[in-house]
């Protein structure tokens, strides 16, 4: 009987996750973020006697927006790269004695364990300066925005690995990757903002909670915004922002948005997966 | 070892392997020789479950390939065409990674068996074709598989690494292990095969040991050892005939 630390998908992550470590997206990804989040806390500290938001609230906010660019990034073209097209090596793994699932799910929780490395290395390096430059107040928001933030970026990755399953090209998963990431990071907040302006004036209403579950980007980073009390910042938006997320409903809507973004592409790309020819 | 019983795999409407019956016996080293795209490698994955029967089924020791499929690969040692290691990894790792994965120790006279042992902890990004490849037959023979599958064991090496693995085969063939091949080398095939088996579009066109191959097909039993002239000759002449192989 083989211990629950010697089963197929742990020795298969443990493997992904060492060979991601050492592959240079992970590195470049990972000392970009380490760098900017270094930078962020120090410039937070800086200015943080002035504003009203400050140490790790201060740099949480500023820090969320460069990581929910960042993390889904990295997550989409990991994932599509690791799974689209073949070199061999899966070919050779799925020749030994395990399932399709285990293989799949070894690579994935690799994958998604170096993606947290970056992401909480990065809040975990900002979170060093800050502590020890402003103290420890706001900590627990900077901790559910590091948190949030590498969620996002596991989304990423899930969807990632989705693309790299059915597009099966390396060039072409990696191509539309980043056409997911222009549109759930950039083109998205364009249609937002016209659907808001056509129903409804362009104020915030019902259709904001909808538009933020739908992408989990806008919904993390408006439910941060919240939990932060950074709402504040940002006029009537943050207000009607805080009436439909701060008490609880709408958190829900986008909390299970999150679960279904991470949840969809993993089950449709396994179902691919097992039935794939190699 | 392992049986195909009206194996057929088509890829939408391009038919790979149509209605094949064909059996390894225990022990016995078969060679599947054919152009490119004749079948031989849909042939051989479909004994490990990677390609999946459109119709009929492929049976290990017994066990179905694609609906037993981990039970059946745990039977069967394989040497893929492409053959790619994980990145970063020394050799010695490399046997304890598939080690793991199939439960058995990674057994280090593995490595003395292909010739790797000095090179045990060198990383494997750096080594030449030929050491890939005996350190794929290694892996291949973790947990002493009772079937060997390798595809085109030989196909991307010098004359040097193509006689150091093919002796490897000849003493896993003594060794009682029985091997399932797929070559485009005839002077391979001759000295490894007992039995051959010659793909044409698809379709098994002739079976037999190489002398009676080569009688069959009227030929000196020397031509089935010149090169790829020797090939040719006999794709031509299984085409003519049975022309409903190429049809």
């Amino acid at each position: 009987m083989r211990r629950w630390y010697r089963t197929a998908t742990l020795i298969i992550a443990k493997q992904e996750l060492a060979a991601a470590l050492r592959g240079r997206m992970i590195l470049a990804f990972g000392g970009l973020f380490a760098t900017l989040a270094i930078g962020i806390a120090l410039a937070g500290l800086g200015a943080s006697g002035q504003l009203l938001v400050q140490g790790f609230t201060r740099t949480a906010v500023s820090l969320l927006t460069l990581a929910l660019y960042l993390l889904p990034m990295l997550g989409l073209i990991l994932g599509a790269s690791a799974f689209g097209g073949d070199d061999g090596g899966v070919e050779l793994l799925l020749a030994q004695p395990i399932s399709r699932t285990e293989a799949l799910a070894g690579r994935a929780l690799g994958l998604a364990a170096a993606l947290a490395v970056v992401s909480l290395g990065g809040f975990a390096l900002a979170g060093v300066v800050v502590l020890v430059g402003a103290g420890a107040v706001g900590a627990g928001g900077f901790l559910l925005a590091a948190f949030g933030a590498t969620l996002v970026g596991l989304v990423g990755l899930s969807i990632g690995v989705l693309i790299g399953i059915v597009v099966r090209r390396r060039g072409a998963a990696v191509g539309w990757a980043l056409a997911a990431w222009v549109t759930a990071a950039v083109l998205f907040d364009l249609a937002a903002i016209a659907v808001l302006q056509i129903t409804g004036d362009g104020q915030p209403g019902p259709w904001l909670v909808t538009l933020l579950a739908i992408n989990p980007i806008d919904g993390v980073r408006a439910l941060a915004l919240v939990g932060l009390g950074a709402d504040v910042l940002l006029g009537p938006t943050g207000a009607a922002l805080h009436r439909m997320l701060g008490p609880g409903g709408g958190a829900l809507w986008v909390a299970g948005s999150l679960v279904m973004w991470l949840v969809l592409p993993s089950v449709a790309g396994a179902a691919v997966f097992r039935r794939r020819d190699f | 070892m392992i049986r195909y019983e009206q194996f057929t795999k088509r890829f939408g409407a391009v038919t790979a392997v149509e209605s094949l019956d064909l059996a390894l016996e225990e022990g016995e080293t078969m060679a599947l020789i054919g152009p490119n795209g004749s079948g031989k490698t849909t042939t051989l994955k479909a004994a490990l479950g990677l390609i999946r029967p459109t119709s009929g089924r492929v049976l290990v020791e017994g066990r179905d390939a694609a609906r037993d499929g981990r039970d059946a690969r745990s039977r069967i040692g394989y040497l893929p065409q492409r053959l790619v290691f994980p990145d970063g990894m020394t050799a010695r790792e490399v046997l304890r990674f598939y080690a793991e994965l199939r439960g058995v120790e990674p057994e280090l006279r593995l490595l003395d068996r292909v010739g790797l042992l000095e090179a045990a902890d060198r990383d494997v990004n750096g080594f030449s074709g030929g050491m890939r490849q005996r350190l794929g037959i290694a892996v291949a023979l973790l947990g002493s598989p009772s079937v060997l599958v390798l595809d085109e064991p030989t196909a991307s090496l010098d004359p040097s690494g193509a006689l150091a693995v093919r002796d490897m085969i000849h003493a896993i063939r003594a060794d009682g292990t029985a091997v399932l091949l797929s070559s485009h080398d005839l002077a391979e095939v001759a000295a490894l095969a007992d039995r051959v088996g010659v793909f044409v579009g698809g379709r098994l066109g002739a079976l037999g040991t190489p002398a009676e191959l080569a009688r069959s097909l009227g030929l000196a039993v020397g031509t089935l050892v010149s090169t790829a002239t020797g090939l040719e000759s006999i794709y031509r002449r299984i085409a003519v005939a049975h022309p409903q192989l190429v049809a």
